[in-house]
């Protein structure tokens, strides 16, 4: 062999050594990953993440990169979840490249590219329309010893949309690794929830760059728990937020709450002039002789019945709300859309009024947050009447004037526009109390069969609930529903006559008035135990064993239940269950059981005073749930003479 | 490209939220007339709904010299719906279209607004957005401006295709009612063309089209259509809704003569005279190990799938049944099974051998091969998942299947095995495929169309078998033998991934807890025995307050131990469609409770015992010194209950209802 033909096929092995090398040292080693120990815990998993690793860095104030990677072994068949991948890229968050890889027991391997991997547009529940993208692919034919690696690198122009970061996922973390860099004359702001907010280590790169890492091992899987208060809250995440000046629209500093109101504040402005739609609107409901309250009640239930619920989200438009006079035209509009056209016809007609962004309750309340504009998800309206201010959000269809949606009801939200801007926990019913009481007298005849007369009134979220369920009733009648709602226990119930009065949200509150004929009330014995509860007051059963998060009771509200029960002739009372009185910081209960001239009444009140009981006095609780349960339980022993 | 099961993921956001796809153009049906007080129950009316499709087959030079055939697909729809309520506006005032392909698809939608005062407004552009889903498909969407109650939408859409799509279905109902809806389907002359009403019209007659030119035209037009609205325990939509299902089973000579300029029944390869002969003929080609084994990707299948093999010849298994029982299960840990409801269309089993993933028909082609390399011939069967709708025999169709199962016999025993359900174990097939047609492909290459049957009530039973003793303060302690078998333990482990080491016993105590209102400490449940058919397990189980103690009385109620009662099934006034329970099931139970010593019965329930054509209920309390005896037992004898015996059978349930809410009253023999 020629020395110059040796040296060229030397060169072209060591080139393909070299590429093949460097294309298996770019990845975590297949059989590191294979061998790793995993505790019992983990090995009971589906999946684990072997390693985790994010590392956001900063630039300079206009560009940011963040690269993400992770390794996942399958433990157990059936886990084609946990193939399935989709990573966002849009202009805020745009995929550089991606690279993605699985092997498989049998040695197999495949590799996908940016090039290999579709970018789809996201279908989010509300988005009707949306240039939002995802990278979404998904590695079939998964089966325990697979093992998927994923780097994805990002390019950030806007430094308002750095990322957070999470520490905890459904699966366990085996290392978690987070480093984040930037220059030291940026000023960076870091939040943690359920996590240490200081890094383990922070080097000084070069003098004028820095370096702060956050490194997790052994990290167990996210178990969300029954009737917990929203995940987010308790999941370990770091929020980022660079504490510069941004251009998103316009100029947005991130530095205070009061930042991101001014911001908001003029991205909004330009969309809340008054035009001929707004004006005619306006005009049609500010009529002569209307208080200002009642200017704003008529115009409030004005766009709530008018406009429908239509998100578009192109560009800005996740963010910045369309024209009011667009809105009007078209009558459609998200929740921005709806509450910039009612706050402008508000203030057209003279009424102070102002936008305000909120954070769902769903999605979690957290304590001092850091400003972020990705805090908030819905926007409302608070108007300021001689009387006081009150919330208005006029895409809840069936709330009333100043009741808010039960979603919003305790959430965080941020008035825009205002001088001391800062978070505000809006109110729980707004201007009424959640408040559902009945009236019932039940009659019941020689065979045991019952008539029933129940009044049914319903406030605040209560009427915004009950609406809901016969709004969208679509072919059923509001008897049917009625029967489903309030006699499910009886099957062989009649309904006789169900009347509603304050059905169309303009009203204040709801009452329902429902008369039915039960044919199996009671047994036809000698000897029998009644149970006269009906609708229900009891709470569910509380899970006390092992339980890591606090309960969520619910949204602060009453339940009021009078149930008078009128007996035939011959039928003796021989005993009422004892009387259930209770009160704690959570909740109050009184449960009374009274002889009438013809029988007895049931008197029961239920209050939830918080929402949030910390887990260590969840015993305490389940406790006094277990007593109300049992009282909601007991029955009357009559005997027939 | 899109894989199919991300394709089948935005078709599971996108299809179920579709608003409209159908109508007419009768400009007398704007509906000024129609006002929410007709209507009071609904949302809004659709009030006429219609669709052209048309389908051409020509020939077209594609090079030079070179011709080929062009399929081309025409569909015309167009509708009109009046919004009664806010409800509806939100219902109807956006509308999704289908995703279609771009690149052999030509879309185009137009649509306008009438206003409840006359005034009709296109739908302008800003109002219509196309989306582009990834490189090859997009869709569009529409936000209709200015809407009001009282306001009419119409939505008319184009689609021109390089697909022969010579099939379809019209759902003639919608959820709100429909005044007019009507089908022309537009075929080349002398095609033959099968329809199937459903429900059945009693219509036998073959349909006679109209001549227009060198197309036959069929028109159906149905008015004053109800609301369809699912009801529960019922069988597939079709049962219900109004349906036409159609497609060309024969394009004849002089089309093909025309368009191809050949004689034989066949275009591409594929038979245009569909029957089920050519379709059991596709399918058993598919199964060819000969054709399949020739592909050169298959070395490493024949590797793999020897080595796979020669473990079970090697192992020493008592007898065929034992190994037969080894290999399924050896083969359901090695293969995982993926829902495609397309398998007709997506059908790899190389890949599927590679990926040890595969939907129903590559795995069964695949365990069928490996059974006859052990020696044992099986049969591919062919079956319509009964939830799906009954397999209507009058249309063949290559998608009438959506399961494909094995049956085979060896050592006089009969099989039957689902290779692809892991919840299955061996020798078990999931209740969608009993008791339906299937189409069984013989090795000849022939088929046969027999029933699977359905197994009886007994082999798909819960059974509890409880010892109680209640204390005189009403407290309950006991201990329950609970026996799930056959459908319900195939149900329980589909919900169950028993693969998953300690969850088992978490759900199966849920389970319990939803069955029975109880407190149990979950270290006393005991799984004595989980076998293919049945699993048994005891647990203690503690109940405070369990009977109503008052005035020296305890009350028991019965009612927590017994399963479903059905009066759930029937707490409708009516019934439109038939009632079809999934599987025949036996649900009983016996429980001995001790009480307090020297307590006698005031109030016992007599002995019953009641039957129809569907149930049999038998229920007896007796009390023996301290210990009640309570059994009972209910029986679903006939999966299906006609909607005409709604009322009788209604009635009979009922009945049971009350007997299974009777309680048993004591007070202490010395009173």
């Amino acid at each position: 062999m020629k020395p110059i033909t040796a040296f060229m096929l030397l060169s072209i092995f060591a080139a393909v050594w070299l590429s093949c090398a460097s294309k298996e040292s770019g990845y975590y080693p297949v059989t590191r990953a294979l061998d790793l120990d995993l505790t019992d815990d983990q090995a009971k998993a589906g999946a684990v993440i072997l390693l985790e690793e994010d590392h956001i860095d900063i630039r300079n104030r206009d560009l940011c990169y963040w690269d993400h990677r992770q390794v996942k072994r399958i433990l157990r068949p059936r886990q084609s979840e946990e193939g399935i991948f989709r990573f966002p890229d849009n202009k805020d968050l745009q995929v550089m490249t991606i690279q993605a890889r699985a092997v498989y027991p049998d040695g197999r391997e495949e590799m996908l590219t940016e090039l290999d991997i579709e970018r789809l547009p996201d279908f989010g529940q509300f988005v009707l329309y949306s240039d939002n993208c995802s990278r979404v692919f998904d590695f079939s034919g998964l089966r325990p010893g697979t093992v998927m690696e994923v780097k994805v690198r990002y390019r950030i122009d806007n430094l308002a949309f750095v990322p957070n970061t999470n520490f905890q996922k459904q699966i366990p973390i085996l290392e978690k690794r987070f480093r984040l860099e930037h220059p030291a004359d940026i000023d960076i702001s870091i939040y943690a929830v359920g996590m240490e907010r200081e890094p383990d280590t922070i080097i000084t790169i070069s003098g004028d760059r820095r370096e702060m890492r956050w490194d997790r091992f052994n990290i167990e899987a996210f178990e969300p728990e029954r009737s917990m208060p929203p995940a987010p809250q308790y999941l370990p995440s770091l929020w980022i937020s660079v504490l510069e000046t941004h251009e998103l629209g316009t100029e947005l500093d991130l530095s205070s709450w009061q930042g991101i109101a001014d911001w908001y504040d003029d991205l909004s402005r330009s969309s809340m002039k008054c035009g001929r739609g707004i004006g005619r609107l306006v005009a049609e409901e500010k009529l002569p002789g209307r208080s200002d309250e009642e200017v704003a009640r008529a115009i409030f239930h004005r766009v709530q019945r008018d406009f429908r619920y239509v998100a578009i989200y192109f560009g800005l438009g996740g963010l910045k709300p369309h024209e009011a006079e667009k809105t009007v035209e078209k009558l459609y509009g998200d929740c921005k859309d709806q509450s910039v056209v009612l706050a402008t016809a508000l203030r057209e007609a003279g009424i102070e009024s102002r936008l305000v962004s909120v954070r769902t309750a769903s999605v979690g309340r957290f304590e001092n947050p850091q400003p972020s504009v990705g805090y908030f998800n819905h926007v409302i309206v608070r108007v300021d009447l001689p009387g006081g201010s009150m919330f208005l959000d006029p895409t809840c269809k069936t709330c009333s004037f100043g009741v808010l949606p039960h979603v919003l009801q305790g959430a965080h939200g941020l008035v825009i526009g205002e001088e001391g801007a800062g978070l505000i926990v809006l109110p729980f019913g707004g201007v009424q109390k959640n408040r559902f009481t009945t009236n019932t007298a039940i009659r019941i005849n020689d065979n045991g069969e019952a008539v029933l007369c129940d009044t049914l009134r319903c406030s605040g979220y209560f009427s915004e609930i009950y609406r809901n369920y016969f709004e969208n009733r679509e072919g059923q009648t509001p008897e049917k529903i009625a029967k489903k709602l309030f006699l499910d226990d009886y099957p062989f119930a009649e309904i006789v006559k169900f009347e509603m009065r304050g059905a169309d949200p303009s009203s204040d509150c709801l009452v329902m008035q429902l008369e039915a004929w039960i044919p199996e009330y009671a047994e036809d014995r000698q000897t029998l135990f009644l149970k006269p509860a009906m609708h229900r007051a009891a709470l569910p059963e509380i899970e006390t064993d092992d339980r890591k998060y606090p309960l969520h009771l619910g949204v602060l509200h009453e339940l009021r239940y009078e149930t008078v029960v009128e007996l035939p002739d011959g039928w003796i009372l021989d005993g009422l269950p004892e009387s259930l009185v209770m009160e704690n910081d959570f909740l109050r209960f009184a449960g009374t059981y009274d002889r009438t001239e013809r029988g007895f009444r049931l008197l029961r009140m239920r209050e939830i005073r918080i929402d949030v009981v910390p887990t260590d006095v969840l015993l305490d609780i389940e406790e006094a749930a277990r007593s109300i349960r049992k009282f909601e339980e007991s029955k009357v022993l009559i005997q027939k003479m | 490209m899109l894989k199919p099961r991300l394709l089948a993921m935005i078709g599971a956001v996108v299809i179920p939220a579709m608003v409209m796809v159908l109508s007419c153009q009768q400009a007398a049906y704007y509906g000024q007339d129609i006002t929410p007080e007709l209507y009071p129950d609904n949302s809004a009316i659709v009030l006429s709904k219609s669709r052209i499709h048309e389908c051409e087959f020509v020939l077209e030079r594609e090079k030079t010299h070179v011709w080929g055939v062009v399929e081309y697909t025409k569909i015309e729809e167009h509708t009109k719906v009046k919004i009664l309520t806010e409800s509806g506006l939100e219902k109807f005032g956006d509308m999704i279209s289908l995703v279609f392909r771009k690149e052999n698809s030509d879309y185009e939608v137009e649509a306008r607004v009438i206003s409840p005062d006359g005034k009709v407004s296109d739908v302008g552009p800003e109002n219509i957005t196309l989306l582009e889903i990834g490189k090859h498909y997009k869709q569009y969407r529409i936000a209709f401006p200015g809407l009001r109650v009282g306001s009419v939408i119409e939505v008319e859409e184009k689609i021109k295709s390089q697909n022969g799509d010579m099939a379809g279905r019209w759902d003639f109902a919608h959820e709100v009612p429909t005044l007019r809806s009507e089908l022309v389907f537009k075929v080349p002359s002398g095609s033959k063309v099968r329809f199937n009403y459903a429900p059945p019209r009693g219509d036998e007659r073959e349909i006679t089209p109209t001549a227009e030119g060198k197309y036959d035209i069929y028109r159906f037009v149905m008015e004053n259509i109800p609301p369809f609205n699912r009801e529960r325990f019922m069988s597939a939509d079709h049962v219900g809704n109004p349906t036409l299902r159609y497609y060309t089973y024969h394009i004849s000579n002089e089309t093909q003569e025309r368009a191809v300029g050949i004689e034989e029944g066949s275009l591409k390869g594929q038979p245009y005279h569909m029957t089920w002969h050519n379709i059991a003929k596709i399918y058993n080609t598919y199964y060819d190990h000969i054709c399949w084994e020739a592909n050169k990707k298959s070395k490493e299948y024949r590797k793999g799938k020897n080595a796979f093999i020669e473990e079970f010849k090697r192992g020493e298994f008592t007898d065929t049944e034992s190994m037969l029982r080894s290999f399924v299960s050896s083969f359901r840990e090695n293969y995982q099974a993926i829902e495609s409801g397309y398998f007709f269309r997506y059908t790899n089993p190389e890949e599927a051998y590679i990926t040890k993933e595969g939907n129903s028909f590559e795995l069964a082609y695949i365990m069928r091969e490996m059974l006859t390399n052990l020696g044992m011939a099986s049969s591919v069967v062919l079956v319509r998942d009964i939830s799906e709708g009954l397999l209507d025999r009058k249309m063949p169709a290559l998608n009438a299947f959506t399961d494909v199962i094995l049956n085979l016999e060896t050592g006089g025993n009969e099989y039957w095995i689902d290779p692809g359900s892991h919840m299955c174990r061996f020798d078990q097939v999931p209740w969608q495929c009993r008791g339906v047609d299937g189409l069984w492909l013989l090795p000849n290459g022939e088929f046969v169309f027999k029933k699977v049957s359905m197994r009886d009530a007994e082999y798909n039973r819960f059974v509890n078998l409880d010892k109680v003793e209640i204390t005189e303060e009403g407290d309950l302690n006991g201990i329950a033998k609970i026996t799930i078998a056959g459908q319900n333990l195939i149900l329980l482990r589909k919900r169950i991934d028993e693969d998953e080491e300690g969850r088992f016993t978490e759900e199966l105590i849920d389970l319990f807890k939803e069955r029975y209102p109880v407190d149990f400490d979950e270290k006393e449940l005991t799984i004595v025995e989980d076998g293919d058919d049945s699993l048994v397990v005891t647990y203690h189980y503690h109940m405070p307050d369990f009977a109503d103690v008052a005035g020296g009385f305890i009350n028991i109620d019965f009612s927590g131990w017994i399963g479903s009662s059905y009066m759930d099934v029937f707490e409708d006034e009516g019934r439109l469609y038939d009632i079809h329970f999934p599987y025949l099931r036996c649900d009983r139970a016996c429980v001995r409770i001790k009480v307090p010593a020297g307590m006698v019965a005031v109030e016992l329930p007599k002995d019953a015992s009641r039957e129809n054509d569907c149930f049999r209920y038998t229920r007896t309390v007796d009390m023996d010194r301290d210990t009640v005896t309570f059994r009972r037992c209910m029986i679903i004898k006939n999966p299906t209950i006609a909607a005409g015996d709604y009322e009788k059978v209604k009635q009979f349930i009922g009945e049971t209802y009350k007997l299974d809410r009777e309680t048993m009253v004591l007070k202490a023999a010395s009173m």
